[in-house]
Parts: C-alpha cells; structure tokens; sequence
C-alpha cells in the first residue's frame, strides 16, 4: 500500500492494518495449530501465536504492538501520525507474509 | 518422488508417526495426546497414544505428566529434530526458493505470484504447482525469448525440487486486460488465491488495466 500523507487516509489504512494483522495471526494459528484465539483479550492472541512455531519470530511482537494501537486508531477521534500509520502497515504485511507462505 | 505439501513429513514415512511429528514440530508448547489427535483429525486416541509411546522411547518426543494428562513436546536437542523440523516447513522451503529464483531473474516481471492448491496450502502429492507470470511492459527484441527462457527454467526446477509439475501462466498485459473486461473467472480465482511474490500486488496490476 502507498500512503499519500494525508494523515486521514493514514489513520484509516493503519486502522485496516490492525483488523488485517488480527485475520492474519488467526489464520496461521488456525493452520499450524489448528485453533485460533476465541478471547476478547487480544493478549491472548499474542500468547497463542507465541506457541507456533514462525518463519518471523518477531511476529508476536509486531501483533502485540499492533494491539496497542488499536484502541487509538479505532475509537479514538485523534489522528496518527502517517509515519506511525507506515510502521503499522509494515507489522501487518510481516504478519500476512507468514500466513502467505504456511 | 513427488511431496505431499500437505503432509510433507509423509514424504519420508506414510504413517501416523509422521502426523504426530506434523503436530509436534508446529509447536514450542507442550500438547496432551488428545490435542495432538484432535490436530492431527485423522487415526484413532489409542494409535495417537502408542506412536506418542515409540516416539518417546526414541527419545525424538519428550513426556512430562504434571497433571492427570502427560504433555508431550518435540525434543529439539535431538539429532533428529532439525530435519523433521525441516521435513514439516517443506512448503515454506519450496516458496522461499521459487521467491529467490524470480528475484533473480534478469528480466523482471510485473507481477508474480503462486495461486492454485499450493498457495492455498491444499497441495497433495498429485497436485501442479501454479505460477502466475505477468511480463515487463516493453519487451524488447530479442528479450522474449530470454523471457521464455526464465519461465521454462522456473519449471524445471520446481520439478527438480519438489517432483510435482509447474503449470506457469505467462501473460502480458494486453492479454490481461482482455481477461478482465470478459470478466473471466480465472481473475476472481486469482484474486482469492494468489501468494505474492514479486512484482506489483495483483490487485494493483488489475486496478491498472481496468
């Protein structure tokens, strides 16, 4: 994805980003283990792609960084910085490569 | 030989071992004999528990019984270990290779991409293994021979490594748009399926000749 420097646009693609990199831990979760996070707390989700074992090892860490910005990015009526909105397009296309290649 | 990229461990050994080595190997937490099974959906609790049993005192499984329930983990000290570990990422082994060669070619495509059974992770040992190829923009003369070249060497290896055929679509962009506008069903295909790997994203090759 290209982002203009509209922080609007940013602010929505990073909020797409997260919803995509949630999808994504689920699917290779689902894949590898067969199970998938069913807990509305994200850190569950973490724990879980923590157990699989990952071409990226950082990957949980990308997820769980991407958690903490959801409620920012979701709910919250301020505006991202496009640079952060980058760095969180960047975590979620690490996390869709991986469940790409299993 | 062809691989089974469902099940690449069954390359080596078509029984139950290899699916519960599958399931170990996927894993760094210790599993209970029923989530095993349950992972595994195939073969029966009590032939899960007697290969669980051999793998054991083989020493490649390890065995701790905290509770009422023993959990088992892959011993990944065990000489064993790194090729089972390897057996059981064949898929990712044979992208990684195929991304690599691309990436090497001379002549880069506009897009490349794997779709079809293997990108889906539904490969089975009789299954082709899909390459969606879309050519540079202007090729000059001379290059598409050399183009040609690159696809058929693609082929080959992807035979060499995995023992299953390549079926390679080799498409400018002229052809493409054509596909698109006849909304031809192959496109919906690809746009669900399709595993990058280099070039422009399809959906933004497609949104390009609309």
């Amino acid at each position: 994805m290209v982002l203009s420097d509209d922080r609007r646009e940013a602010h929505v693609a990073a909020a797409l980003a997260v919803l995509a990199a949630i999808a994504a831990s689920d699917a290779i979760c689902g894949l590898r283990l067969r199970q998938w996070s069913r807990s509305d707390d994200h850190s569950s989700a973490v724990a879980l792609l923590q157990t699989v074992v990952l071409h990226d090892s950082t990957l949980p860490t990308k997820l769980r960084r991407l958690l903490a910005e959801k409620d920012l990015v979701h709910y919250s009526p301020n505006l991202i910085t496009v640079a952060s909105a980058r760095s969180m397009i960047r975590n979620a296309r690490a996390l869709l490569n991986e469940a790409d290649r299993l | 030989m062809r691989v089974d990229l469902s099940n690449p461990l069954a390359t080596l050994t078509p029984t139950l071992d290899a699916a519960v080595l599958q399931v170990l190997a996927a894993t760094t937490a210790p599993c209970t004999a029923a989530e095993i099974h349950r992972r595994m959906a195939r073969g029966s609790d009590e032939g899960v528990r007697r290969v669980l049993a051999r793998l054991v005192g083989q020493g490649i499984v390890l065995t701790h019984a905290p509770a009422r329930y023993p959990l088992y983990w892959l011993n990944r000290n065990h000489v064993a270990a790194p090729l089972i570990m390897a057996l059981s990422h064949l898929r990712d082994i044979v992208f990684t290779r195929i991304h690599d060669a691309v990436l090497g070619w001379p002549l880069a495509p506009v897009h490349a991409s794997l779709f079809g059974s293997f990108a889906r992770g539904e490969a089975g040992a009789d299954s082709d293994i899909d390459v969606l190829a879309i050519r540079p923009r202007r090729l000059q003369e001379g290059q598409a021979e050399a183009w040609q070249l690159q696809l058929d060497t693609l082929g080959e290896s992807i035979r060499s490594w995995t023992g299953n055929l390549a079926q390679i679509v080799d498409l400018d962009l002229a052809t493409l748009t054509v596909m698109v506008r006849e909304k031809d069903p192959i496109v919906d295909a690809w746009r669900s399926d399709v595993v990058h790997i280099a070039g422009d994203r399809l959906i933004d090759v497609l949104r390009g000749v609309r």
